[in-house]
């Protein structure tokens, strides 16, 4: 398998087929991380797909030293994401209704966990998946987040407070209704 | 130490950062800190079952295909590599009710292809839409076409693109909308549709089922020259240049200046037509040999040239003519004037012009 370097080296290259590759890769799984900032599966594969034809337009800024392949798209993704929702900040009308829309279908059909996770703050969300689900290291974190590697302890710690927090609540809740 | 103290580091533990032998001591007697660690690991075993079931079950086809290099750091090698022709099919939409989209969308020009002539009818059989566009045989996307056609009972909405070549079949891309009567204003939810594939066999009819309306048809052959029904869309006649606006002059990447006014067409033989800046004098293009100009070659919108060993290119927004011919440039780069031909000093602005003219006005030195 190539290296981070080396398949960066033959995307700068214009190496469709390389590209392909780690878009097949990585395609799926960014799409799951996009759904849970953006909030729907549409607006989620929309940003991934900007996210991709950025990289592949403009194939410089990466690093092998700060973090690998995968983290850097992820950093990308996330910095699409969170222009996607300025520019729903610029467009009001209908926001109230369309983010109720959202949060249910994040989390529908999911479990506790998931309706628990959907309250969380953007930023702890973003920060959570990508450590639990992606299992992307501190230093990548903070490459992905654009936070010190001592932030990412601390909001790490925060955000699974809060989500316990909210969690065992949801669970007290369901015990004392039955 | 306290729980509260301990907290963050259990954590980091979680996440397999080193922890002091302190904490370490405390972990294994704490049963609340035990208790959070539990939860923590619960917690993320439950979000990646989130996660399996969140991921799409089938990778959607990558748009970074459709992406040419940015223009900051690739133009030049943009242009090079590409060329603009019209959105012809859109000129070729029956009914003024359409939505027509006047963009542009950008093709390679140096690829081998076919072309597929086709036409798009409505759930009665009834024809909307006729057109062609290129194919080739790497599966890139080329070109695509969209529209709208209206019913008593409401609108369909429909986006097509060719996707590629499979033997002597074409896969196909469509996004399609019905709408009902009264919700017309939403016809931008079109690109929001998902796009289906479908594989189309010439002069077979495709039906493409639309939600709510019925199906639309697209039946085709496909040509191995460019049909000239086609051609008399996209290309100017045999015989004349047209010169259509953006104008770039390049030399060595660099793009030394850009005409963005009113352009021109004239005849082949006899004729020629040239780009002036202050800084850079004229360049004038014929297609006959002209004493004193140097012979380069001229492809779609593209002219290739050398000048005292330096390399320029010249862009045009449409192709200039259809394939390539030889052409000659002159350059007169002391004379900065609004004619080529004229010494009149009638030039007072710094943006770049184009002149035509006939070549026999060109034949004296200045």
């Amino acid at each position: 398998m190539a290296s981070d370097h080396e398949l960066w080296e033959r995307i700068k290259c214009r190496d469709a087929s390389a590209f392909e590759g780690f878009y097949r890769e990585n395609a799926a799984r960014l799409c799951a991380y996009l759904r849970q900032i953006v909030g729907n599966a549409q607006a989620a594969e929309d940003v991934m797909q900007e996210t991709f034809t950025q990289m592949w337009r403009s194939p410089n800024g990466f690093r092998p030293e700060l973090g690998s392949l995968r983290s850097y798209v992820f950093g990308i993704g996330r910095k699409r994401a969170a222009e996607w929702w300025r520019k729903r900040a610029r467009a009001p009308e209908q926001q109230g209704e369309k983010r109720a829309e959202e949060s249910a279908e994040r989390t529908a059909g999911f479990s506790a966990i998931g309706d628990a996770f959907a309250r969380l703050a953007e930023g702890q969300r973003s920060l959570l998946w990508l450590r639990e689900v992606e299992g992307q290291s501190y230093a990548e974190l903070a490459e992905i987040m654009q936070i010190p590697v001592g932030t990412v302890k601390s909001r790490l710690f925060a955000a699974r407070e809060e989500l316990r927090r909210i969690w065992r609540s949801s669970g007290d809740a369901a015990r004392s209704k039955k | 130490m306290n729980c509260s103290e301990a907290a963050d580091c259990v954590s980091a533990l979680f996440d397999g950062e080193p922890i002091s032998r302190e904490m370490a001591a405390h972990l294994s007697d704490c049963e609340a800190c035990r208790e959070r660690l539990n939860d923590y690991a619960e917690m993320g075993a439950e979000l990646r079952d989130v996660a399996c079931a969140s991921s799409p079950q089938v990778i959607p086809e990558g748009h970074w295909r459709l992406a040419e290099p940015a223009a900051a750091n690739n133009w030049l090698g943009k242009w090079r590599g590409t060329m603009r022709i019209p959105r012809f099919a859109f000129a070729l939409m029956i009914l003024g009710l359409l939505a027509l989209s006047t963009g542009l969308f950008l093709t390679r020009a140096k690829e081998t292809y076919r072309w597929f002539e086709y036409e798009v009818r409505d759930r009665d059989g009834k024809m909307i839409m006729h057109g062609a566009v290129r194919s080739n045989a790497e599966w890139n996307p080329y070109g695509d076409a969209e529209g709208g056609w209206p019913h008593g009972d409401g609108t369909v909405w429909f986006h097509i693109r060719m996707l590629g070549q499979v033997g002597e079949a074409e896969r196909i891309g469509a996004k399609t909308l019905w709408l009902p009567k009264g919700e017309g204003d939403k016809w931008e939810s079109l690109y929001k549709m998902p796009e289906r594939e479908f594989l189309y066999s010439p002069d077979e009819d495709l039906k493409i089922p639309v939600d709510g309306y019925g199906n639309v048809i697209i039946k085709g052959h496909f040509e191995s020259t460019l049909p000239e029904t086609v051609r008399r869309e996209m290309y100017p006649e045999d015989g004349r240049f047209r010169i259509d606006p953006p104008v770039l002059l390049v030399h060595d990447k660099e793009l030394l200046g850009k005409y963005i006014g009113g352009g021109g067409e004239l005849l082949l033989g006899g004729s020629y037509f040239a780009y002036g800046q202050r800084d850079q004098g004229w360049f004038v293009f014929s297609s006959k040999p002209v004493a004193g100009a140097v012979e380069g070659t001229l492809t779609m919108n593209q002219i290739e040239f050398t000048l005292d060993g330096k390399q320029y290119s010249l862009f045009t927004g449409d192709p200039i003519v259809f394939g390539r011919i030889n052409i000659w440039v002159k350059h007169y780069a002391s004379i900065r004037d609004a004619d080529p031909t004229s010494s009149g000093d009638g030039w007072q602005g710094s943006e770049p012009r184009l002149a035509f003219g006939e070549l026999q006005n060109l034949t004296a030195e200045k």
